[in-house]
């Protein structure tokens, strides 16, 4: 396996709700992310995936346990992880190639490198054509484009991604996981990605962490071997490989291992 | 039309009415308005002294803006709704904005705001004048005192809506709390603001017609005050004519601002 870029190691996370009650939501977590990955965070709800992520983004802290990007602590949000919400998040003020641009115009690029790398990334996710629209003229799955440009286009080490298609309807769903393994091929960029979604985490992931809920630990890490090493780029094709249903029907298991628990 | 559809009644029920429909509902009822009010004066129903025709009222307007210099009077009150209204937004609006991001900036600012908001305006036109005399000063701050704190209390929450993944996503693409107060939070709301600034101004006109009524030798309030004195009900109509259309010339103004301003906004409603 290749250099981990991002380690997770023993981070806990306590809420305090207030009046002296406090909600355990993740507890004693580790596990690595390796460089130009795609790491999948799958649990039901409840079990912290979002709040790994978010304090993988520097947007919580851990409560204890620490979590190391390059060899450096993370302490607070930076460029060097760039993050997809699921509610959009397109600045509807700004024209699409200037929601691209606004990351590289902060972070001081001169506007020729800004307008050639906004083309570039534009191209990649399909909105060459839409440049000049504002995204309330776009629909859902554009704008999830939109975004998805303008993070990959300020150059992160890891993209974090929060259910980030969970609004969008079934069909556009699937053009947009399509779309992050061409990117992932394309750009070589890490990524991780939080879902419910068991389809969505067996067709994207590398790796799967699998995470129990109240409170969200570590319940397993699952590699889907059945792929061989690579990534299949349609839908259609992963359904019908050896292996297929066999990661389904576990990743189902675990997952009503955990919601009988709740009861 | 299909042959199935219902014959169409007066009241439905959330249905948008046509264009046509719109148009003559909206003309009917003034009609009948000054049908009434000239019937009423024709008629000798109403004393004529105090219920002057309208056909009067109108040829007084003409008269009292080409013959007898009201346009000046029109003017100061205008100029002083500007001055006293521009002086509150140039304050209200960063301020408004900071507290609405910075908790820090509201725990300072919200307690004394909120109490002055519930402090009537016109309550303090008695110290206002003696602090003042009666010149320009007590008029412009009599329409700063009743705006400001309001406009500052409406843009803060405005900002407080300003949705968090947006903040979010500027801070994980590096951004300062420079660039998040004034490239993300300010573009957000601004649209916000001119909405609020809109209702706003109704309010200033109607402290500046206050301000003109109880201490003011000029302006459209002070005109109505002195024909109140010569019985002139006609001049006191037409400046309430006058207040109403300049109302509605800045509400329109304001509309055409945020069109203007706000092109992005025109695929939603």
């Amino acid at each position: 396996m290749a250099d981990s870029i991002l380690k997770i190691q023993q981070v806990s996370k306590v809420f305090d709700l207030g009046r002296g009650r406090q909600l355990q939501a993740v507890q004693g977590i580790s596990f690595d992310v390796e460089k130009n990955s795609i790491c999948v965070l799958l649990g039901p709800s409840g079990c912290g995936k979002s709040t790994v992520l978010r304090m993988m983004a520097g947007l919580e802290t851990p409560t204890s346990g620490q979590i190391v990007i390059g060899g450096q602590e993370v302490d607070g949000p930076g460029r060097d992880r760039g993050m997809i919400f699921q509610a959009y998040t397109s600045f509807d003020w700004l024209s699409v190639r200037k929601n691209v641009e606004f990351g590289m115009k902060i972070n001081g690029l001169s506007a020729a490198d800004r307008r050639s790398r906004a083309e570039h990334f534009l191209d990649l996710v399909g909105l060459t054509k839409f440049a000049d629209a504002y995204p309330s003229q776009l629909s859902g799955g554009m704008r999830q484009r939109v975004a998805i440009a303008r993070t990959l286009a300020n150059d992160p080490e890891v993209l974090l991604m929060d259910e980030p298609f969970g609004a969008l309807d079934a069909e556009t769903r699937w053009l947009m996981q399509e779309l992050m393994i061409d990117v992932a091929e394309k750009t070589n960029t890490t990524m991780v990605i939080v879902t419910h979604d068991l389809e969505e985490a067996i067709f994207l992931a590398d790796k799967i962490i699998f995470l129990s809920s109240h409170p969200g630990k570590l319940k397993e890490i699952i590699v889907p071997e059945f792929k061989g090493g690579k990534r299949i780029p349609d839908k259609e094709h992963i359904i019908k490989l050896n292996g297929y249903s066999d990661m389904e029907e576990k990743l189902m298991r675990l997952m009503r291992e955990e919601g009988r628990r709740d009861e | 039309m299909s042959s199935r559809s219902r014959p169409k009644r007066f009241l439905e029920v959330r249905k948008p009415v046509g264009r046509r429909q719109r148009v003559i509902s909206a003309l009917g009822i003034w009609v009948v308005f000054f049908g009434v009010w000239v019937f009423a004066t024709a008629s000798g129903m109403v004393n004529e002294l105090l219920v002057p025709a309208p056909q009067q009222v109108f040829a007084t307007t003409y008269e009292l803006f080409f013959e007898r210099g009201f346009t000046s009077d029109v003017l100061i009150s205008i100029t002083r709704v500007i001055l006293a209204f521009g002086m509150a937004a140039t304050i209200a609006i960063p301020l408004g904005v900071m507290m609405g991001t910075f908790p820090s900036i509201e725990a300072i600012f919200a307690p004394f705001v909120s109490a002055w908001r519930y402090l009537p305006a016109p309550s303090f036109i008695p110290i206002l004048l003696m602090w003042f005399g009666t010149g320009e000063a007590p008029k412009l701050a009599l329409l700063f005192i009743g705006v400001i704190f309001f406009l500052i209390t409406i843009i803060m929450d405005h900002t407080k809506n300003v949705r968090e993944e947006l903040i979010e996503t500027a801070l994980t693409l590096g951004a300062s709390r420079g660039t998040i107060l004034l490239k993300v939070v300010f573009p957000s709301v601004l649209p916000d603001i001119i909405v609020a600034m809109r209702q706003m101004l109704a309010m200033a006109w109607t402290y500046l017609v206050i301000a003109e009524i109880v201490a003011s030798t000029t302006g459209i309030g002070a005109m109505m005050m002195r024909a109140r004195r010569f019985l002139n009900t006609d001049e006191i109509l037409s400046g309430i004519i006058v207040i109403g259309a300049l109302g509605l010339i800045f509400d329109l103004l304001f509309a055409a601002l945020y069109r203007g301003m706000f092109p992005y906004l025109k695929e939603k409603h």
